[in-house]
């Protein structure tokens, strides 16, 4: 059943993000229902998917799949599915539904992951630690989406453009509104994710910390994160700045996630 | 059968003049008119900016006349320059495009739809609007939703006023919330005030060199007031600053205060209006972060690309509302007695296939003979049933063309779609 649902699921996103688009460009709510049904559609593929593979192997699914691809493309879907009516905007709609449709390919196509890791897969700790890692993630993926806009539409007002699309945006303030809301609340999920992540390193290690670029990496996206709120409660940093370390955050969030474990050795052998 | 109106709006005459007719919003006033002009049926609609009367009247020559003169003597004033004049095809797509807010002084607003539809229904009230009135008012309702879900008619605004308050909705998320700080107390202040105060902003401070006009100003839009003095405390707290006060020399905010003032806001964003001219505020305030500053040639910029916009969206809604009055004048046509006989005879008879059809099979003991008998009576009654209202119609259709009475029966019988599938079946 995996071979078609998932990468169905990434299909409808990725519709959903192309109706948002077209819905941005026309202004019809009725193509923005449309993209907003894709949405779920695919939002409840990937969650039964998850479901079923849960009920056949335990938390060997989180092995026996690219766990994390379905995992952070059905999240960061559902993020904007519940931001509320007013905050759903077209734009940012079509922004969410390529994310979610490159997370779900990328690592769709990866392979899958045989290598055993021990005893940490058998801690209760151990689905805690990556389901509380990945909803941060997740919501750093609505931050960087939003902030991509806020500089977009930022850019607009400020050069004067003369082009009325730039008109059905989204205000400013909603944005800038979103990115941070997003990055406390991915923050905090983040922080206990990492505290389990700890703990099991030390059950599975033998020790707390490793000069390993995997814990270094995670520590630098929590400070990233952790600079980014405190400058905003603060010091007032808003707007352009703010957008700025939302981006650098989740760049340092796909490295980690993505393209580590192909330049580095690591022991931390799962995503 | 002659559809006609006569009006008189923002465009041909003055409000005074037009006010004349409010007088006109009455049963009376319109059944008076209608006995003047021997119109058969009427509506008035009747706005701030316009009044206007559709008409059917029997098509004989000096109609204009018949309808100035009815006019005229109500208004006690000539009307001949005043008002203009359409009839059939052209009054057709006038009240589609008066529907679809094309003539309206703020083109694209929704408000006119909402008035025809009131017009329409006193009119039904008082009994003046027959079928093809009614028909036509139904018909424009549906030709404006068009107009307003396949155009972006309404979607550009062109002038300086509503583009300044698009902007301050792209930069904040609401609008009621904002401290909007007023600086002058002029006349262009005044106006730009109003049309933000329309647009929802609530919260106003007015600055101003004498103090005692800002107070004045403030207190029409219950607002506060100071004087320039003011200003940078002033500047610290507002959202959005108007500034329409030039001074002789230099400006009235600076770069460096500007720097001083966001330290002290803690980088809320703020945006600039600057409607003076000369300008008041030195330009080079629009490279700091979080300040978005525009000047007055910014926004007539901007309003005269959207008013280049909008024209090519008029040109898509003119073709929709010639498409439409093709339409609706296809249905005018299908009015004439034969055709309206046929199609009534049609529906009788299919109606009587129909039914033998479903009895018939349940009737299997039933001999030849009087399965003939049978169709013969059902064919006798449906043609006894018919004969009253076909000489009825015959009777009354001495006159050419359409005629209201075919509309009735049409609408009774449900005749339209008798002749859609027969059409279809061609």
């Amino acid at each position: 059943m995996s071979d078609f649902v998932v990468p169905i699921a990434g299909i409808l996103y990725l519709g959903g993000g192309l109706l948002h688009f077209f819905a941005l460009v026309t202004e019809r709510k009725e193509v923005e229902r449309f993209a907003l049904f894709s949405f779920v559609v695919g939002f409840f593929l990937h969650l039964g998917f998850l479901f079923f593979q849960y009920r056949e192997s335990g938390v060997e699914s989180v092995r026996s799949i690219p766990f994390a691809s379905v995992f952070v493309s059905c999240c960061l879907v559902a993020l904007y599915l519940c931001i509320g009516k007013v905050r759903r905007q077209p734009s940012l709609g079509a922004l969410i539904g390529l994310a979610a449709f490159a997370v779900s390919t990328v690592f769709w196509l990866k392979p899958t992951l045989g290598r055993e890791i021990g005893s940490a897969w058998d801690s209760d700790l151990f689905p805690i630690h990556v389901t509380l890692t990945l909803m941060g993630y997740s919501f750093f993926a609505l931050a960087g989406c939003s902030a991509l806009l806020y500089l977009l539409a930022e850019r607009g007002i400020k050069q004067k453009w003369k082009w009325p699309l730039f008109f059905v945006l989204p205000s400013l303030e909603s944005l800038d509104k979103l990115s941070i809301h997003a990055v406390t609340n991915g923050f905090a999920l983040l922080t206990f994710g990492l505290a389990t992540g700890v703990v099991l390193s030390r059950q599975e290690w033998g020790a707390y910390w490793y000069w390993d670029p995997k814990w270094v990496l995670s520590l630098l996206i929590w400070m990233v994160y952790a600079l980014l709120i405190q400058v905003r409660l603060f010091r007032g940093v808003r707007g352009r700045k703010l957008a700025y370390l939302c981006l650098v955050g989740f760049a340092a969030v796909l490295f980690t996630f993505a393209g580590l474990q192909l330049l580095f050795n690591t022991k931390h052998v799962f995503v | 059968m002659v559809i006609s109106v006569i009006g008189l709006n923002h465009k041909s005459a003055s409000v005074d003049m037009r006010g004349r007719f409010s007088a006109a919003v009455q049963e009376e006033a319109v059944r008076g008119l209608m006995r003047e002009i021997e119109a058969l049926e009427a509506v008035v609609l009747y706005t701030c900016n316009r009044f206007e009367l559709y008409t059917v009247t029997e098509g004989e020559g000096g109609l204009r006349e018949r309808h100035l003169a009815a006019l005229e003597k109500m208004s006690g004033e000539s009307l001949g320059e005043l008002s203009y004049w359409y009839t059939d095809e052209e009054a057709i797509a006038h009240l589609f495009r008066v529907s679809s807010s094309l003539d309206s002084l703020v083109i694209g607003e929704a408000q006119i739809n909402g008035q025809a539809k009131e017009a329409l229904r006193m009119a039904q009230r008082w009994g003046t609007a027959g079928p093809l009135l009614t028909r036509l008012f139904n018909h424009s309702f549906s030709t404006a939703k068009e107009v307003r879900s396949e155009t972006g008619i309404g979607k550009y605004q062109v002038s300086v006023a509503s583009v300044a308050v698009q902007l301050a909705n792209s930069i904040f998320e609401k609008l009621e919330e904002k401290e909007l700080l007023l600086i002058g107390a002029g006349k262009m202040a005044e106006k730009a005030l109003k049309h933000l105060v329309l647009r929802g902003v609530e919260r106003i401070l007015v600055v101003n060199r004498t103090r005692k006009n800002a107070q004045e100003l403030a207190n029409r839009f219950g607002g506060s007031a100071g004087d320039l003095g003011d200003l940078n405390r002033a500047l610290e707290t507002a959202d959005i600053v108007l500034s329409a006060v030039s001074v002789k020399d230099g400006f009235l905010i600076h770069l460096d205060q500007m720097k001083r003032v966001l330290k002290e806001r803690k980088n809320r964003p703020l945006f600039i209006l600057d409607i003076a001219v000369p300008r008041s505020v030195d330009r080079s305030v629009g490279s700091l972060d979080n300040v978005y500053y525009y000047e007055l040639d910014d926004l007539e910029e901007i309003a005269n690309k959207h008013h280049a916009l909008r024209s090519r969206e008029r040109v898509k809604a003119e073709e929709i509302i010639s498409e439409q009055t093709a339409r609706y004048r296809e249905w005018l046509s299908s009015l004439n007695m034969v055709s309206t006989i046929n199609s009534f005879k049609d529906k009788l008879e299919q109606i009587r296939g129909d039914v033998l059809l479903r009895f018939m099979n349940r009737l299997s003991s039933v001999s030849k003979e009087d399965r003939e008998l049978i169709e013969q009576m059902t064919a006798t009654l449906i043609n006894k049933i018919a004969h009253d209202p076909i000489s009825y119609l015959k009777a009354v259709s001495s006159v050419r063309g359409p005629y209201p009475g075919s509309a009735v029966l049409q609408e009774m019988f449900g005749l339209e779609e008798i002749r859609k599938e027969n059409h279809c079946r061609d």
